[in-house]
């Protein structure tokens, strides 16, 4: 049992950066319509930007954390204008925005490539590391890493956030009556350009917030973001497209259920977990844990 | 005062021509209803002057100002908006916050808290329920809902595009009610509606179209006692 729950607070903080990832993943998805396969590229980037910063400039954990935000959105927010925008002017985005998120996350990718080299980078310490007990079971103690409990209590402000902006301002109310009908929110006299460039930030600086974690744990490289890319989505869909605490629960979920099946089945299993996962949500609950039914983007 | 006028306005569906060489004029302070079967190009109209779909030619002008070369959210800025057939109101979200999305480009915070309580007190069923989603109101609820929400933009003109459709007779009336209280209260209405007896009844002047043109104007009480109208709309 101890063993078991040791294993679900490992993955605990790997959750809350999947976690990160899917929110970015289905706010754009929800509100553009488009699937951005450049948001695992912005988490890549986001990971780099704070990985120069605390290298270089030996700038603290969390004002490089908030740098890279910035970064992130900023990043994100030039992808939707050069890559998303001339498809949304001519009407083609939901026919061709797919492949030229493939494509310009394929060139951002493999430029990360060429100029950071594919030589794995590791993160300067930023904090003490060490267990923290958090309770024991038989005499099985079940620790948590200090790392991972940063991480975790980052994610968890990150998300507080997040939901006061969407609960509580009239540009995040309007987010999410975007993601549920764009042209009418246009009879209310706001300009969807103008919100679908804020959902981009939000989105950028959610995944380069996912990079600077990811970073914290573990080393950096130039295509770490394809994989975490994919395993976001996968959590989007487990919690449900468009759903923001689906999001929340899937990556967390995910997390918990990659830390069981390296603990108890193998290593060598816990990337395929997930889209096990996915596709099983797919076949069984295409809605997800808590989304509901899609219409489609104009 | 002409408020809305419409010139010789022509919009395309792919090859279908939807709307002929259309042109309508709505005074300050009037009440005009367009009447016509399904797919006499009513709805297209309405989307047209709001300019969600694109017109090949012709021209929109409220108070003189051209809308087919501004974006639909400067026309509501302007003070026109539309409550769109089948309501249209955020499922989603919360009454509430559905009706403050209504007054979303406004920056006179205190005013939008007045105009919620005014709001408030013409649709009391909207204040009961206004921590519920709105998805979960009736149709009748959801109807004053997005109308109200149309209001809270403080609209000089409104459109209403069937705002009568699917509902139960005894709500109809209401919302017919509502609209007349809101023309008395100095907004300038346009209505589409297939329920054509009630919409002339409330209105002072009418147009009826026919496949994408106009086929008749005039005033509401000479149309409702048209033989020909009545006959093809009034079902007597």
């Amino acid at each position: 049992m101890a063993v078991f729950l040791q294993q679900v607070v490992n993955g605990l903080a790997q959750g809350g950066i999947y976690a990160l990832i899917a929110i970015g993943w289905t706010t754009v998805f929800g509100i553009v319509g488009v699937m951005n396969w450049t948001h695992g590229e912005v988490y890549m980037l986001g990971a780099y930007v704070g990985f120069f910063l605390t290298t270089y400039s030996g700038m603290g954990m969390v004002p490089a954390l908030l740098l890279s935000m910035g970064a992130g959105a900023i990043i994100a927010v030039l992808i939707d204008q050069f890559g998303y925008v001339p498809l949304r002017k001519r009407g083609t985005l939901a026919r061709s925005g797919f492949i030229t998120a493939l494509g310009l996350s394929t060139f951002l990718r493999y430029s990360a490539n060429a100029a950071f080299s594919a030589d794995p980078r590791v993160y300067p310490a930023l904090m003490e590391y060490h267990p923290i007990t958090l309770f024991s079971i038989g005499g099985t103690a079940v620790t948590i890493n200090s790392l991972h409990l940063i991480i975790l209590i980052g994610t968890f402000i990150i998300m507080v956030v997040l939901q006061l902006f969407f609960t509580r301002t009239i540009i995040g109310k309007a987010m999410l009556a975007g993601s549920q009908d764009m042209k009418t929110l246009a009879l209310m006299g706001a300009d969807s350009e103008k919100l679908i460039k804020i959902t981009f930030a939000i989105s950028g600086a959610l995944g380069a917030a996912a990079g600077f974690f990811m970073g914290m744990l573990y080393t950096i490289y130039p295509t770490m973001g394809a994989l975490a890319g994919l395993k976001g989505w996968a959590c989007a869909i487990l919690g449900g497209i468009g759903s923001i605490s689906g999001s929340l629960v899937g990556g967390v979920l995910i997390g918990i259920a990659e830390a069981l099946t390296s603990g108890f089945v193998s290593t060598g299993y816990k990337d395929a977990i997930s889209f096990v996962i996915m596709i099983l949500v797919l076949l069984i609950k295409p809605t997800g844990l808590m989304g509901y039914k899609f219409e489609e983007k104009v | 005062m002409e408020m809305l006028k419409v010139e010789n306005l022509n919009v395309y569906y792919g090859n279908i021509h939807a709307l002929k060489d259309m042109s309508l004029t709505v005074n300050e302070g009037e009440i005009v209803s367009l009447i016509g079967a399904n797919g006499a190009g009513k709805s297209t109209l309405m989307l047209s002057i709001m300019h969600q779909i694109p017109a090949k030619t012709g021209k929109v002008l409220f108070q003189g100002k051209d809308c087919l070369t501004q974006k639909t959210f400067d026309i509501v800025k302007e003070g026109m908006t539309l409550v769109p057939e089948g309501r249209h109101v955020f499922p989603r979200t919360s009454v509430q916050d559905n009706l403050l999305l209504g007054a979303y480009y406004r920056r006179d915070k205190s005013e939008v808290k007045k105009d919620l309580n005014r709001i408030y007190e013409m649709f009391p069923r909207l204040q009961e329920r206004r921590r519920q989603l709105a998805g979960t109101l009736s149709g009748g609820e959801q109807q004053m809902l997005a109308t109200a929400r149309a209001l809270m933009s403080r609209p000089k003109m409104l459109l209403l595009d069937e705002p009568s459709m699917g509902l139960a007779p005894i709500i109809v009336d209401q919302i017919f009610d509502t609209i007349v209280r809101i023309n008395k209260e100095g907004t300038t209405i346009l209505l589409v509606e297939q329920n054509a007896n009630q919409a002339l009844r409330i209105a002072d002047r009418g147009y009826v179209l026919e496949t994408g043109e106009k086929t008749m104007e005039d005033a509401a009480d000479k149309l409702l006692a048209n033989d020909q109208i009545r006959e093809a709309y009034l079902g007597a």
